[in-house]
């Protein structure tokens, strides 16, 4: 039974950072509809900026983070403006093609510009092992969920409480309305990239921070993706609990089955929710009224 | 009496080639209730579009003419910064966020406020028009009654505070006795806000009951205009939107042979 309570909650811990990953692919996909390709990437591309100006200019990590995060929001924003507008009314696939190629872009400039080579981001958080009564999880992992929760929160409690976020749902659920209602469409498109691509900068360096840096953090991105599916792409609940479920099921089958099952899961999982609820657990379905 | 709204020989061409609207005018003088009247394809609807900068978003154009609204040249101004300035174009088929809740939707309208009113968004003069919505805040619009969908759509307006407001076919898809109900909130608004309003309608028979001055459109331009209660007593529209005329019923017969020479176009 104790080994049961310990591996959930190390597999918790772990499904808090799913989430964290998950949450940039929802945002954009909610917002604008676009399932974004290169969210790993940017997470990825976060993550350096983190570096660059914590290590290589020695200033202190919350500096660091919020320069993280204007860069983020400006790199989402520019993205939005440069490509996704010049691509507007064309067909979908042709957007998520250039989110294909962003991604492969910017996985080869960060290699030119920081080079190859593994990083690390030594003692970012606290290595000490956390004690929730008598169990214990290792810091890294208790930590990245708390700040995974937290930012996740955040999101939620933006997009349900706040004009801007709630016209940002507006917009998504119908463009020629959110203009009627005179919501600044274009506007809220560049915010939505630009918050996608911080929350994955977030991601990023909390990745980085367990593992290591190298241009390849974002192919990690793709592993949300049962995540994504089982939680539902446009919803927010949906990412927490996509996270979590696939975080514990994971542990859990490392733990009872063996190491080789782990990676396999999650998938067999998401075919069963496929089966039961095609939209995901919490996706949106179209409200028709006859 | 100025005028709020003033359309001056507008032309409307889709896609380059179709056009739509011919050298149409129109006025909606400030805090009265105006109604443009016509059938399928007429071009009501794009004329509000054209009037709201929405026409860009369909592929459509405004080719030649004038919108002024508030004393301003508001031609091809884009749709949000309209909204803001208060011209607000409650859509047909109501076109709510049929995934959000009531005051979300609510909520969402207060973009339309922009910069005008900062405070933070009171509703309580839409639920004073509509206590119903009041009792469904919380709920998800997508499932309430196409009467409280309309009804919501109207609070939606009246949130940003507008001084124009266009309604498209208010009355599509309710039954009679709920048409009667959104109309009457519809003059009690007008009475109690002063804003102005155009009505877009096909039940000409409620629109003109409801209004003080009519235009009626045929294939993209005005083709009579007159006080409400005059155009309701016109034999012409008695008999073509009214549909009846004077000395009780006519055949099926008569009807089709008139169809050929209405009077106005002579």
């Amino acid at each position: 039974m104790n080994l049961f309570i310990e591996y959930s909650l190390v597999g918790l811990a772990a499904g808090g950072m799913y989430a964290l990953m998950a949450l940039g692919f929802v945002l954009v996909f909610k917002g604008t509809g676009v399932f974004n390709f290169a969210q790993g990437e940017l997470m990825m591309l976060g993550a350096y900026v983190f570096l660059t100006v914590n290590q290589l200019a020695g200033l202190h990590w919350s500096i660091a983070l919020a320069a993280t995060a204007v860069f983020a929001l400006a790199a989402g924003a520019f993205v939005e403006r440069a490509i996704l507008r010049a691509l507007a009314g064309q067909p979908l696939l042709s957007v998520v093609m250039a989110t294909v190629g962003l991604g492969l872009v910017l996985k080869g400039a960060v290699g030119l510009i920081w080079g190859q080579e593994q990083r690390t981001l030594p003692g970012l958080l606290p290595r000490a092992p956390v004690f929730i009564g008598e169990f214990l999880i290792p810091g890294n992992a208790f930590w990245s969920f708390v700040i995974s929760m937290a930012v996740v929160g955040a999101c939620l409690a933006w997009f349900r409480f706040t004009r801007s976020g709630v016209a940002m749902r507006a917009a998504a659920s119908s463009q020629v309305n959110a203009y009627a209602v005179g919501i600044n469409v274009p506007r809220i498109s560049a915010l939505t990239w630009g918050l996608a691509a911080a929350v994955g900068g977030f991601a990023g360096v909390l990745l980085a921070a367990i593992n290591n840096l190298t241009p390849h953090l974002g192919d990690l991105a793709l592993s949300v993706l049962a995540v994504l599916i089982v939680g539902g792409l446009d919803s927010l609940a949906g990412v927490i609990v996509g996270g979590l479920v696939i975080g514990w099921l994971q542990s859990m089958t490392g733990a009872y089955l063996g190491g080789q099952y782990r990676e396999v899961m999650p998938f067999v999982v998401v075919l069963a929710v496929l089966l039961v609820r095609p939209h995901g657990l919490f996706g949106r379905k179209e409200i028709e009224r006859i | 009496m100025a005028n709020a709204l003033e359309v001056t020989a507008l032309d409307v061409v889709y896609g380059g080639t179709l056009q739509v609207l011919r050298g149409l005018s129109l006025a909606v003088p400030e805090g009265r209730v105006v109604t443009l009247l016509g059938s399928n394809g007429a071009g009501k609807t794009t004329t509000l579009k054209a009037i709201t900068g929405l026409l860009p978003l369909e592929h459509g154009e405004i080719a030649g003419g004038q919108v002024r609204f508030a004393g301003a040249d508001t031609t091809r101004l884009a749709p949000h910064l309209l909204a803001r300035r208060g011209l607000f174009h409650v859509r047909e088929g109501r076109q709510l966020f049929t995934d959000m809740t009531v005051e979300e939707n609510l909520i969402a309208a207060c973009n339309a406020l922009g910069t005008r009113h900062p405070a933070p968004p009171d509703f309580e003069e839409v639920y004073g028009f509509f206590p119903r919505l009041k009792e469904r805040a919380r709920q998800v619009c997508g499932y309430l009654s196409g009467g409280e969908q309309q009804m919501l759509a109207i609070g939606r307006a009246l949130v940003a505070k507008p001084r124009v407001i266009l309604f498209d076919e208010p009355s599509l898809g309710l039954a009679p006795k709920v048409v009667a109900e959104i109309f009457g909130i519809i003059r009690r608004i007008n009475a109690a806000t002063g804003v102005a309003m155009l009505i877009v309608e096909q039940n000409a028979r409620v629109a003109l009951a409801h209004a003080d001055y009519g235009y009626i459109l045929e294939s993209g331009a005005i083709m009579l205009e007159g006080e409400a209660a005059r155009l309701a007593t016109n034999p012409d529209v008695k008999n073509f939107y009214l549909g009846g005329a004077e000395g009780g019923r006519r055949s099926f017969r008569d009807v089709k042979h008139y169809r050929g020479a209405k009077r106005w176009l002579n």
